[in-house]
């Protein structure tokens, strides 16, 4: 991986150099961000990771407010980075409170879309919004998980409410994030793009005709794939002027692409947070998010451990994102093995953290420039009425840190947050679902 | 729109005018504002606010109707005409607000009726790319799986596109158009190998190694006919294998012919072999072969190679034999020896006769069961020629130029676009070939630009309603319908045919062609998809062998595989055969092959296909799917809560009677909890239906559940429960292992009717002959939803019920009610 305590090699940079010698390529040597190396401003990013089932309330909110608070037993492994990150509590969708499985739908939408899935609404979630304005970048945006897959795998939907297949294949995801290597791959890659666009342009030609004879909601449906199908052509023309300028250099050897172990958790999540790394130092793409578990599992290992270290039954993930929350008491087994995952996932956070930090930008580190959002729609399992929230980074954006927010219980929208978070990153918005302000004790 | 009957025509005119004015937006706001806002205000938002969502129903933020709410106005429908809301107790509408109310819904509904446009999910387009290029490729395992309506993946609103599954679908339809040619004559590469002449097996590939393949042939001769393929037991190493190196070929078809057979020496009576076939790590084929070698098998795979792993040596195709059925041979001992008396009826106690290889040194003196290789072909950069030469389409050979490009591309468009191919479309399609062709392509090229290019095109990738917005009844949409939902593939030409004569909307047309789909081959991507959604069937299986505490990892993966099956037979076979909806429930035949007969204990069924079989009289489960042991045990998955899982599932999918979900922060129930120490399952569930929260689903679900009491973790019948359980696990899954005294099981309960059943079996008689109307409804409107894509609405509802009331419950026949649900009007939009 790239951080300071692991830069490329000269070996290795000489190895890489023979295939790459003729293009004008991009060096993101050691621990500068792309923009540092080129001495541009570094833009905004943003990765969103999402905690699934609920969380143990007891371990998770921290017992004063303000700033200098008492940091809370789950993020105590985020501690040194205590003036980096804010815990915000009682934040809601206040409007688009659910009940159930389908809160991967909710958290960066608002939008209650319990029913049917899909459904043509206006559910585009955060991420989404944020891609539109913050590229154009190789790619658009990363959409991580657990698993491939729709649904409650993936957090992100598009403008027309429908979802965006995520990926947890570490190979593919590295594959999609980076130009080819060579030049004649380069001027293949273009060209089979240009193929792409013409099969595009000639398919929906007479599109018109197609709707003449249809009802009004099946000629939404056609008009959703127009739309869909004009947003590929725009990235394939964003894609072709990317290529122009090749694949940045980077050790990629050391890059980490299988998992140690197959059922570990931890260890899946490290390799995602590691590529996000990559991608936000070579700026492949701005936007990530991250599902780091489902609703009702899968069964990691890591359980295993935990239930151990606490005694607690040997149970499936659902049943202790079920039986590890509410007020069952701290004491409770189940839901300390819920607290032990809560504070797996702040030393992932926090890990992240280092990493963003040790990568230079033009002023300040990546980490300044770098929005992180780690949270949840629901406290307790099947209740969408607070969530737990926690957002790290972006002081050059303007964020202001080491705090400790709450408000009454059902009055502020989860959406103002959000607003925020898309204002910081300037993208052209006055609102997102039902936000009113953006929450200004964040700001400096 | 549905006909008047009674009314005069001017009505009807009228009302249409009426329908279409009214469906403006503004105009739709206002009145829903005007006339219904008021009531459900008044009446509703008590419970149904931002606040409360009572069971999951919010009405206060309805502004008019929309479609996507189409189900929840179903609800507030049907709840007043059943009278069930408001409660009792709540102030009640007026008989003319109610009517006002169900007035409007209905028609609302009537305005929003046409909409089922929708993308073909990614089965259904694997179908139909294999279907146009003459190809056997599954290109569906690389793409996600589709969104999901109520479980089934044809529901219209969630089969739609996002710019990604677009970049998904350009990569799938390029890989199916590269794996066509149309006259390039590129140097195709087989390797072919006949082993029945050969001397050493080792050396039998050598003369594939100059064409760059790694081969590793493994197993002993059978003298004249090939390779003998030695069961692969635990622990044993060397299969026959094959690698494709990544210079020779990384991306596109590789295509394998097999010739097999099977022998087992001296042991004609020992279970048939599993032949395996494996490319890069992933299962392509399993299944038993029971071909003798005088007439073997000849079996043909295409494989797209894109996303299969590569080793060090290159891609890996593997053959190998299994052995997935336990069995003894006299005068052997037992290889297994880790639980010398199992006694569960049906158990996995006898593993395999234990023989010594240096000992019995001839095959036929082995207690195994063989596989025999007769010869292997291997083609890389494998293309298929187009039009497929089975189409009977005479081209000539000459030139490749204009006219023969325009043809080909004609008959493409035709093909996939499900219609005769008007003019304009070929022409735009034509320059694109012809653009590209200048540009300096080759004829080839070209023209697979071109066919890529109709792929993306609208008319491919969407299945629309037949009747039209305008009023019109579109005949190929129709063919479409029906093919897809019977067949999961686009219409054959008999079908076609029929759109073009316009018979489409005749009763006599759609009653002959519902059952000739029914009844044909490809019936089996009906049942399998539509059942197993039904019936949500993806839940696992678990095979446990209790004395080890594990999961049965051995024969586990046939048993578990067959106890599926079983279902999907069933229906099968109530489908085919004209039989009634109540023997879905209750009959004195299941469908077994010799796998599931071990479980059951029916130990003379030979063989591993399924056939009828007459239950015995003593056999306490008895037939209808409620008593498949797959069944049974999926819904066991969810840790204790079996009795409430069970119960619901049989009233959500079996009964057509979903429980409302849980409200928020449900109260847990706490075996371990002080107070609940000692007492039995059913007395905790007692102590759960008190909590006034818990008590309105509960009360039905519970004593439903425990129908099904006499059933254990693998589905298997037991006649004693104990006084206690102790919480225990396999495998990661709780179970309750009995403890203390035991009884004999108590499956006592009620129906949701209240009828009072004594056991399972009672509980089943009562089912059939009382519930069989409603059961046949839920099934007919979940057809509707897989076969339309939309969830039928209030009318639809009605047509239904309507359509299974005037039959009485013996004649209910499921093919007759399905030919009826494709006749209805509310069907073909």
């Amino acid at each position: 991986m790239i951080s300071r305590t692991n830069p490329i090699t000269r070996r290795s940079w000489l190895k890489g150099f023979g295939a790459m010698i003729s293009l004008p390529c991009l060096e993101v040597m050691s621990s500068k961000t792309l923009a540092a190396t080129k001495g541009q401003k570094d833009p905004a990013r943003l990765a969103c990771f999402y905690i699934p089932g609920a969380i143990n309330h007891y371990n998770w909110f921290p017992e004063t407010t303000g700033t200098d608070y008492k940091i809370a037993p789950s993020h105590v492994p985020l501690a040194h980075h205590y003036n980096n990150f804010s815990v915000l509590t009682n934040l809601l969708h206040i409007q688009g409170q659910i009940s159930g499985h389908e809160h991967p739908y909710n958290w960066l939408t608002g939008t209650n879309i319990k029913i049917t899935p899909g459904t043509i609404t206006n559910s585009i979630s955060l991420d989404q919004v944020a891609a539109k304005y913050s590229g154009p970048t190789y790619l658009p945006s990363m959409v991580l998980s657990w698993k491939d897959g729709v649904g409650t795998t993936t957090l992100s939907r598009n403008a027309m409410g429908t979802d965006i297949h995520a990926t947890a294949n570490y190979r593919k995801i590295f594959e999609s994030l980076f130009p080819p290597a060579n030049k004649g791959q380069i001027k293949d890659a273009q060209a089979r793009i240009a193929l792409d666009q013409s099969i595009l342009d000639t398919a929906l030609g007479d599109i018109k005709s197609f709707k003449k004879n249809l009802g009004h909601s099946d000629r939404q449906r056609i008009d959703q794939y127009l739309h869909s199908v004009r947003e590929v052509e725009k990235r394939l023309n964003d894609k072709i002027a990317i290529l122009e300028n090749g694949r940045p250099m980077f050790d990629e050897k050391s890059v980490r692409l299988e998992s140690e172990s197959r059922n570990s958790m931890q260890d899946h999540i490290e390799i995602l947070m590691d590529l996000v790394v990559l991608a936000f130092q070579t700026d492949m793409t701005r936007v990530v998010t991250h599902c780091l578990g489902g609703e009702g599992g899968p069964n990691y290992d890591d359980y295993k451990i935990w239930s151990k270290e606490t005694g607690a039954p040997l149970r499936g993930a659902h049943d202790y994102h079920h039986k590890g929350s509410g007020n069952r008491g701290s004491d409770n087994k189940d839901v300390r093995v819920i607290g032990l995952r809560d504070k797996m996932f702040c030393q992932k956070l926090s890990r992240l953290m280092d990493k963003l930090d040790g990568i230079e930008a033009v002023d300040g580190s990546l980490l300044d420039h770098s929005i992180l959002l780690l949270g949840g729609s629901q406290t307790s399992s099947h209740n969408g009425s607070s969530f737990p929230m926690l957002i790290a980074g972006g002081k050059k954006l303007g964020f202001k840190h080491g705090q400790h927010l709450k408000w009454d219980r059902g009055t502020r929208a989860a959406s103002d947050l959000y607003l925020t978070i898309l204002q910081q990153m300037r993208c052209p918005v006055s609102e997102f679902k039902e936000s009113k302000n953006a929450i200004s004790e964040l700001l400096v | 729109m549905e006909p008047c009957k009674n009314n005069s025509l001017i009505v009807c005119v009228t009302f249409l005018t009426l329908a279409s004015f009214l469906s403006l937006p503004g105009v739709s706001h206002a009145q829903f504002v005007e006339k219904i806002e008021p009531i459900i205000s008044e009446y509703c938002f008590d419970c149904h606010d931002s606040e409360m969502q009572e069971g999951g129903i919010r009405l206060d933020n309805l502004t008019e109707y929309r479609r996507k709410d189409q189900e929840l106005w179903n609800k507030v429908f049907f709840v007043i005409e059943k009278g069930e809301m408001p409660p009792k107790k709540k102030p009640q509408p007026t008989p003319v607000q109610k009517q006002l109310i169900q007035d409007w819904v209905r028609e609302k509904q009537e305005q929003h009726r046409t909409g089922s446009t929708r993308r073909l999910n990614r089965r259904e387009l694997s179908a139909a790319l294999n279907q146009m290029t003459g190809l056997n490729v599954d290109y569906a395992s690389a793409l996600p799986e589709d969104g999901k309506v109520k479980g089934f993946d044809t529901g219209g609103s969630a089969l739609q596109d996002a710019a990604d599954s677009i970049s998904q679908v350009l990569e799938i339809t390029r890989r199916a158009i590269n794996g066509i040619k149309f006259s390039e004559q590129k140097n195709v590469s087989v390797n072919k190998a006949n082993f029945s002449n050969i001397r050493d097996v080792r050396k039998s590939l050598d003369h594939w190694k100059m064409n760059g393949l790694v081969t590793q042939p493994r197993g002993q001769i059978l003298k004249d006919k090939g390779i003998l393929m030695t069961p692969k037991w635990l622990g044993d190493r060397g299969d026959f294998s094959v690698y494709i190196p990544k210079e020779l070929q990384q991306k596109g078809l590789i295509r394998i012919k097999l010739t097999l057979s099977s022998t087992s020496g001296k042991f004609p009576n020992i279970p048939k072999p599993h032949f395996w076939l494996q490319v890069g790590g992933s299962v392509v084929d399993r299944r038993v072969i029971s071909n003798t070698p005088k007439e073997p098998i000849t079996l043909e795979y295409q494989i797209q190679i894109d996303d299969l792993p590569f080793e060090p040596k290159g891609l890996k195709i593997m053959l190998h034999n299994k052995v997935e059925m336990p069995y003894s041979v006299v005068g052997f001992p037992n290889d297994d020896r880790s639980r010398p008396n199992e006694n569960i009826p049906g158990g996995t106690g006898l593993f395999r006769p234990k023989w010594d290889r240096k000992v019995l040194r001839y095959f036929e003196d082995q207690p195994v069961p063989f596989v025999v290789l007769h010869s292997i072909e291997v083609e890389t950069d494998y293309q298929t020629s187009w039009p497929p030469s089975s189409w009977g389409i005479e081209l000539s050979p000459e030139l490749d130029d204009e006219d023969k490009a325009k043809k080909l591309l004609s008959l493409w468009i035709q093909e996939a676009w499900r219609r005769p191919t008007p003019e304009k479309a070929i022409n735009r399609f034509f320059n694109l070939y012809k653009n590209r062709l200048t540009s300096g392509a080759s004829f080839d090229e070209s023209l697979k630009t071109a066919f890529h290019s109709v792929l993306m095109s609208a008319p491919f990738r969407y299945l629309s309603s037949p009747r039209k917005a305008t009023g019109d009844f579109d005949h190929y949409d129709m063919a479409s319908r029906l093919s897809f939902m019977l067949t999961g593939s686009p219409p054959d030409q008999i079908l076609k045919d029929k759109a073009t004569q316009k018979l489409l909307q005749s009763r006599e047309t759609l009653d002959e062609e519902t059952r000739r789909l029914i009844a044909s081959e490809k019936n089996w991507h009906f049942i399998e998809p539509f059942v197993k959604q039904w019936l949500v069937m993806d839940q696992p299986i678990t095979v446990a062998m209790d004395h080890i505490k594990k999961q049965d990892f051995r024969f586990g993966r046939f048993l578990k595989e067959s106890m599926q099956q079983e279902t999907l037979w069933y229906f099968r076979e109530i489908l085919t055969n004209n039989k009634p909806v109540s023997e879905l429930l209750d009959s004195n035949w299941t469908m077994m092959n010799n796998s599931l007969a071990r479980h059951y204990n029916y130990p003379t069924v030979e063989g591993a296909y399924f056939r009828p079989v007459k239950l015995r009289n003593d056999d306490p489960r008895g037939g209808g799917m409620l008593s498949h042991a797959g069944i049974q045990s999926m819904l066991t998955w969810m840790g204790d809560n079996w009795v409430i899982y069970r119960g619901a599932w049989a009233l959500r999918h079996i009964l057509d009677d979903p429980p409302p979900p849980p409200p928020l922060d449900v109260p847990e129930l706490n075996p371990s909890e002080d107070k609940h120490k000692g007492k039995t399952y059913r007395e905790l569930l007692k102590i759960h239906q008190e909590d006034p929260n818990c008590s309105v689903c509960h009360k039905s679900m519970d004593p439903l559940g425990f129908a099904f009491q006499n059933f254990d973790l693998s589905g298997r019948w037991r006649d004693v429960e104990f006084e206690k359980y102790k919480r225990d696990e396999i495998d990661g899954k709780i179970v309750w292992i009995g403890a203390g005294k035991s009884r004999p099981v108590d499956a006592s309960g009620h129906l949701p009717k209240g009828e009072v059943f004594t056991g399972y079996s009672d509980f089943k008689s009562i089912l059939a002959s009382n519930y069989s109307h409603q059961v046949a409804e839920g099934i007919l409107k979940n057809l509707f939803l897989y076969g339309t894509g939309n969830q039928p609405d209030v009318d639809g509802i009605h047509k239904i019920s309507n359509l299974v009331k005037t039959e009485k419950g013996n004649q209910l026949i499921l093919t007759d009610l399905i030919v009826k649900l494709i006749q209805t009007e509310s069907f073909q939009y």
